[in-house]
């Protein structure tokens, strides 16, 4: 498998849980601007632990950096946004946690594209959600999973014809 | 005794985490794909959704007060995910999506938030356990259908699995009805 279709898959698995369990666009909000800073301070605290010798040092202090980045940002969001965060649902550090592990082994450079493609698709799929439940009541979720289908071949369409690069 | 078996369908079939909440999606790689390395991981991965829903379900039992907050739920769960990465990435391969972690947290964050009793919690977790089991073999098989099949070269991969997983999902809502015909 390449990297390109390596990184789709991943890109779909973290964004079909986020499309499902985040019930409200406000929460749609919400969690992508937390997920993109997320990501990041990850990069940051994994790259700190990535310097330790022992393995299995190494790999308790990643996750456990990781855990304190999730409890951390949903303590935070549960203090500072307590509405924004009931709106995100009560799956909220379960996906957060879902998206920093998925993409635990990338680089900075492909963790900034790639949190980008999943900050917009996150909020275009969740507007489109809405458009839909206003239609024709609430979506089904394998209208969810085709719809992520659909949006990753546009966007492997996009790749194979060299418009983005990833 | 039969309650607690509708139980276990439900949260089986009419509740699968994997196909409704889309969490612990996994593609099998062709090397991973043997019937009895997949196997062997679904029955991993229902072992230990059981055994987070028992640990959950013995704390929500044991200290309900403590349990109730927040912050308790939080970091219990955490924890257990914690756990549940390290053993899970020992002894699989979980570590290429890190999907099965995030299942086992959703398992135990519903197992243990439902309000139900100490049996039904367990009966829950197993029922989930095995949904989660069987959709991992489910994912395995169509990744090999889809590998042998002729598909335009934009579709290949990623998106015609995404596609096949959201008809698959279509036949679970069935039992999703189903299951609220009789629970």
């Amino acid at each position: 498998m390449m990297k390109e279709d390596e990184l789709l898959f991943k890109l779909g698995f973290a964004l079909v849980p986020a499309l499902l369990l985040v019930p409200l666009a406000e929460g749609a909000v919400l969690f992508s601007f937390v997920f993109a800073a997320s990501l990041f301070i990850s990069q940051a605290v994994l790259a700190l632990a990535g310097k330790l010798k022992k393995p299995f040092l190494k790999e308790g202090i990643g996750a456990a950096g990781l855990l304190a980045i999730v409890a951390g940002a949903d303590a935070a969001c549960n203090f500072c946004l307590p509405a924004l965060t009931a709106s995100a649902g009560i799956f909220f550090p379960a996906i957060l946690l879902n998206g920093l592990l998925i993409f635990k082994n990338e680089t900075l450079e492909t963790k900034s594209k790639i949190g980008l493609v999943f900050v917009f698709a996150l909020l275009g799929g969740h507007v489109l959600l809405a458009r839909g439940a206003q239609w024709a009541g609430p979506v089904h979720p394998g209208t969810v999973f085709l719809g992520t289908g659909f949006f990753l071949a546009c966007l492997k369409y996009s790749l194979q014809k060299r418009w983005l690069a990833l | 005794m039969k309650e607690l078996l509708l139980i276990f369908g439900v949260a089986a079939l009419g509740s699968n985490l994997v196909f409704i909440c889309g969490l612990g999606l996994r593609y099998f790689s062709p090397s991973e794909r043997t019937p009895r390395g997949v196997f062997a991981e679904a029955v991993f991965l229902w072992l230990m959704i059981a055994a987070a829903a028992l640990l959950s379900a013995g704390l929500d039992a044991l200290t309900p007060a403590w349990w109730e907050t927040a912050c308790g739920k939080t970091a219990f769960l955490l924890f257990g995910s914690f756990l549940i990465y390290q053993a899970g990435a020992r002894f699989f391969s979980l570590r290429r999506f890190e999907a099965g972690a995030v299942l086992l947290f959703a398992a135990a964050l519903v197992a243990g938030f439902s309000g139900m009793s100490f049996f039904e919690q367990v009966s829950y977790g197993l029922g989930a356990g095995a949904g989660a089991a069987m959709a991992w073999g489910l994912m395995a098989g169509i990744s090999e259908r889809l590998d042998f099949s002729r598909v335009p070269k934009f579709l290949k991969t990623a998106p015609v699995f995404f596609i096949a997983l959201g008809l698959l999902n279509l036949v679970f809502h069935y039992f999703e009805g189903l299951s609220k015909m009789c629970y």
